[in-house]
């Protein structure tokens, strides 16, 4: 009964209301139990809101289009707010300006690296039995990573593998985990006194199943760092930029990126291509002699162009181990703690 | 809405720390307020890898304070602790002059802690520093220079392992070391005797012997007999020098080993740190935990210090943060970020002192507060361990009661500002709600009159 006189309600107020403009009294869709009606209700309200949105893009552009043409600086467009930009105030936040971070940099682990006093060379390896995709994840990185080394890692123990690297002067040993015959932990041991990296290893994405990926050649790539804030963030970045050789090969346009979004670490590989395109001229319907001119007034627009290599994978930190691998008596840096998860907005990175 | 505050601590009493860091430098934090945050004031020394401190000591008589710290390669810096102004450099490898022969082949070796002692009659000072390949030497200073004629002595505690930990007792009489493959001893500093040395603990059940691995040791109390020790093996464990050589006490504490151990003024308590950032307390009479300590430490607790005075302490390691939390409330007062990853905090005892003179209320009320806090503690921890004469009602008891509630009231009272601050909250919140509803409820009137 009282279900009725409530949808009829709703109902009549809506024929009155027809004309009208979306008043903000109508109770929402999800009031209404019948659910045809109520997905009637709600494809009703999406369009109305699409079509609000629409005149309010227009109204903009128009205005900004305006200003344009008046030679005014145009309205300021608005930000809008994301995660990552009312991010809660972070004071370990690294500033390029801090002698102590110029200090720190100057003597830590990979200062050495970054003095171009030695080459990376990696130890890659893999859990023990690992399965074909982890092989495969393997494979990719071994073309990614210029003077990377896979070694088959037997039964080993993995502060075994460490002494055997550090001997034949190897600068980090790259571990991958894998679970369900698929990676899903990669550990980052810098050579010769740590520190130690533990990531979550996920959506990892073969070279061959990206759209139009492209082959790399073996040119040693550059490398772009993102958003690595804070000093742990700095730390890691410093940590991940000395797996790669410090001079890159520029004829080569290769780069891997890693980017930090939100405490997620995107690894992507590409080439570019800078190419010069003629923009459209219109001397096709004019003479011989103004095509000359044309030709001599045609600009020519340099564009710049992108092919993914592969692979894709996101890392996220788990920890960082102060000194080399040592589950049982180490020390860390840092470890995620349930605790820190209070807020959406901390990042750690 | 996401909320977009945050929460802010509560804020810590006066106080004057000291920290020291990787780099060699030195940070003197302050507080002066009443109930505020710390702040770096001043920075000592330059960075430098080779510098890094591994131990600190302040030795603070009734009218003098002398800081000793030591470095990595074997350098004890003597420093005024008030002003930063270098009195002497030692160096801990010469003995009279000449390197001592044990330590010119080892080059790994380190300086692992340094102890420095009160003032004699005489006006001189003796410096205990101790090598992580097992050697403890002992200078005598005298402010400028090391004192030439006088005794500066050198014996091995071990021939085999690392040495990690050397504790002083109140007395100065005694020092106990420990370290990797190294079980706990207790030594006379002035004989250079070992007097007492722990037994490795029984084999388990699978007939295996743990290597000893003492990572942090304390005496509980103001005199040597009672040692509590926290090993590799992340377990705690409570000699007494006088009953056995075997611990009284032994438990494990989570799975990561125990970096920091320190003992509470009151004698019974302990503040354990490990190597994953875990920070709890323990009474060392039961064995039972008594709560730990949250802040999101994210990093390994290399150092706990006690204010003597205050009921506070502070913890500080590899996250480089400096945190200061309440004994008794557990709460985190207060955090600072100290850009380098930490070795040790000092505070500074002196320091309420001198603000004494700036602000005599505030000054007076704290201290008041602080000397009640212990009593308190140590009645609430008479009741958590439960004893059974307590529970009897008698007139004794209910004094103590009274005294009790009166104690709470003071302990309450340095923090009042907060809690009025949160009541006020709370009002405003009951608040907000109670008009949201009036208003809701009008909403509904109003329809059901259409």
């Amino acid at each position: 009964m009282g279900k009725r006189n409530h949808l009829e309600h709703t109902e009549g107020r809506d024929q009155d209301e027809k004309g009208d403009e979306m008043s903000t009294k109508k109770p929402f869709p999800s009031y209404i139990k019948n659910k045809l009606i109520r997905s009637l209700q709600y494809a009703k309200l999406k369009t109305q809101k699409k079509n609000q949105k629409k005149i309010r893009r227009k109204e903009r552009d128009a205005v900004e289009k305006q200003a344009v043409q008046l030679g005014e600086a145009a309205p300021p467009r608005r930000v809008p707010r994301t995660i990552e930009n009312t991010r809660e105030y972070d004071e370990t936040v690294a500033r390029p300006d801090d002698d102590e971070l110029l200090a720190e940099d100057a003597v830590d682990e990979f200062s050495a690296h970054f003095n171009s006093e030695v080459t990376p060379q990696l130890l890659i390896t893999s859990s023990r039995w690992c399965s074909t995709m982890t092989i495969k994840f393997i494979a990719e990185l071994l073309r990614v990573i210029p003077n990377a080394h896979y070694y088959k890692r037997g039964s080993y123990e993995i502060k075994q593998i460490v002494k055997y690297a550090r001997n034949r002067n190897f600068t980090a040993i790259i571990i991958i985990h894998d679970n369900r015959k698929e990676p899903n932990g990669m550990l980052i041991i810098s050579l010769p006194d740590g520190p130690t990296a533990h990531f979550k290893l996920s959506n990892f994405v073969r070279s061959k199943k990206i759209k139009g990926h492209g082959k790399p050649t073996t040119h040693l790539p550059e490398l772009i760092l993102n958003n690595f804030t804070t000093r742990i963030g700095h730390r890691l970045g410093r940590m991940l930029a000395s797996l790669f050789p410090r001079q890159p090969n520029f004829r080569g346009r290769r780069v891997v990126t890693f980017h930090n979004q939100r405490d997620f670490i995107f690894f992507r590989h590409h080439r570019y291509i800078f190419e010069e395109k003629e923009e459209a001229s219109r001397s096709s319907n004019t003479n011989k002699g103004s095509e000359k001119k044309s030709k001599k007034s045609s600009k020519v627009k340099m564009i710049a162009r992108l092919q993914e290599c592969g692979p894709r994978f996101t890392l996220k930190l788990i920890s960082l181990q102060h000194g080399t691998f040592d589950s049982k008596y180490g020390e860390y840096e840092w470890v995620h703690k349930a605790d820190m998860d209070t807020s959406r907005r901390r990042f750690f990175i | 809405m996401p909320r977009t505050s945050t929460v802010t601590p509560a804020g810590c009493p006066p106080l004057r720390v000291l920290s020291f860091d990787n780099l060699g430098l030195i940070k003197v934090i302050e507080n002066s307020k009443k109930q505020g945050d710390l702040q770096v004031i001043a920075r000592w020394g330059e960075p430098s890898l080779q510098r890094s401190i591994v131990s600190a000591c302040l030795s603070s008589d009734e009218d003098s304070q002398v800081l000793a710290v030591a470095r990595k390669n074997f350098i004890v810096d003597i420093l005024n602790p008030s002003t930063g102004a270098s009195c002497m450099e030692l160096n801990a490898r010469t003995i009279r002059g000449r390197l001592n022969s044990n330590l010119q082949e080892d080059t790994d070796a380190s300086l692992v802690a340094v102890h420095m002692f009160r003032a004699e009659a005489s006006g001189l000072r003796s410096v205990l520093t101790c090598t992580s390949s097992g050697d403890a030497n002992l200078h005598l200073i005298d402010g400028i220079q090391v004192h030439e004629d006088s005794f500066g002595t050198s014996w091995p505690i071990c021939r085999m392992g690392n040495i990690l930990c050397m504790k002083v007792d109140k007395s100065e009489k005694y020092a106990a070391f420990g370290g990797d493959g190294i079980d706990v001893s207790l030594w006379d500093i002035q004989t250079q005797n070992r007097i007492w040395e722990a037994k490795a603990p029984p084999r388990d059940s699978n007939g295996l012997m743990s290597r000893p691995f003492v990572t942090a040791s304390t005496f509980l109390g103001d005199d040597h007999k009672k040692l509590v020790v926290g090993t590799g093996h992340h377990q705690v464990r409570l000699y007494d020098i006088n009953a056995r050589r075997r611990p009284m006490i032994a438990f494990d504490f989570l799975e990561s080993p125990i970096k920091a151990v320190e003992a509470d003024t009151d004698g019974n308590r302990v503040y354990i740190g490990t190597g994953n950032g875990a920070l709890a307390s323990f009474d060392m009479r039961s064995g039972k935990m008594l709560g730990s300590y949250k802040g999101r430490i994210s990093g390994s607790i290399r150092c706990i210090t006690v204010h003597p005075s205050l009921p506070v302490f502070a913890a500080c390691g590899l996250d480089r943060f400096l945190r200061v939390f309440h004994k008794n409330s557990r709460e985190l007062l207060t955090q600072i970020f100290l850009k380098q990853p930490l070795s040790v905090n000092v505070f500074d005892t002196h320091y309420p002192a001198k603000a004494l003179t700036a602000d005599d209320s505030a000054e007076v009320s704290s201290v008041e507060y602080s000397d009640n806090a212990f009593l308190y503690a140590e009645n609430e921890m008479l009741d958590s361990v439960g004893s059974k004469k307590k529970k009897k009602k008698t007139k004794e008891s209910k004094k103590m009661k009274s005294t009790q509630d009166e104690l709470l009231e003071v302990d309450n009272n340095i923090y009042a500002v907060s809690e009025k601050a949160c009541k006020k909250r709370k009002a405003q919140r009951l608040e907000g709600r109670e008009s949201h509803l009036k208003a809701h409820k009008k909403k509904k009137r109003s329809e059901s009159s259409t």
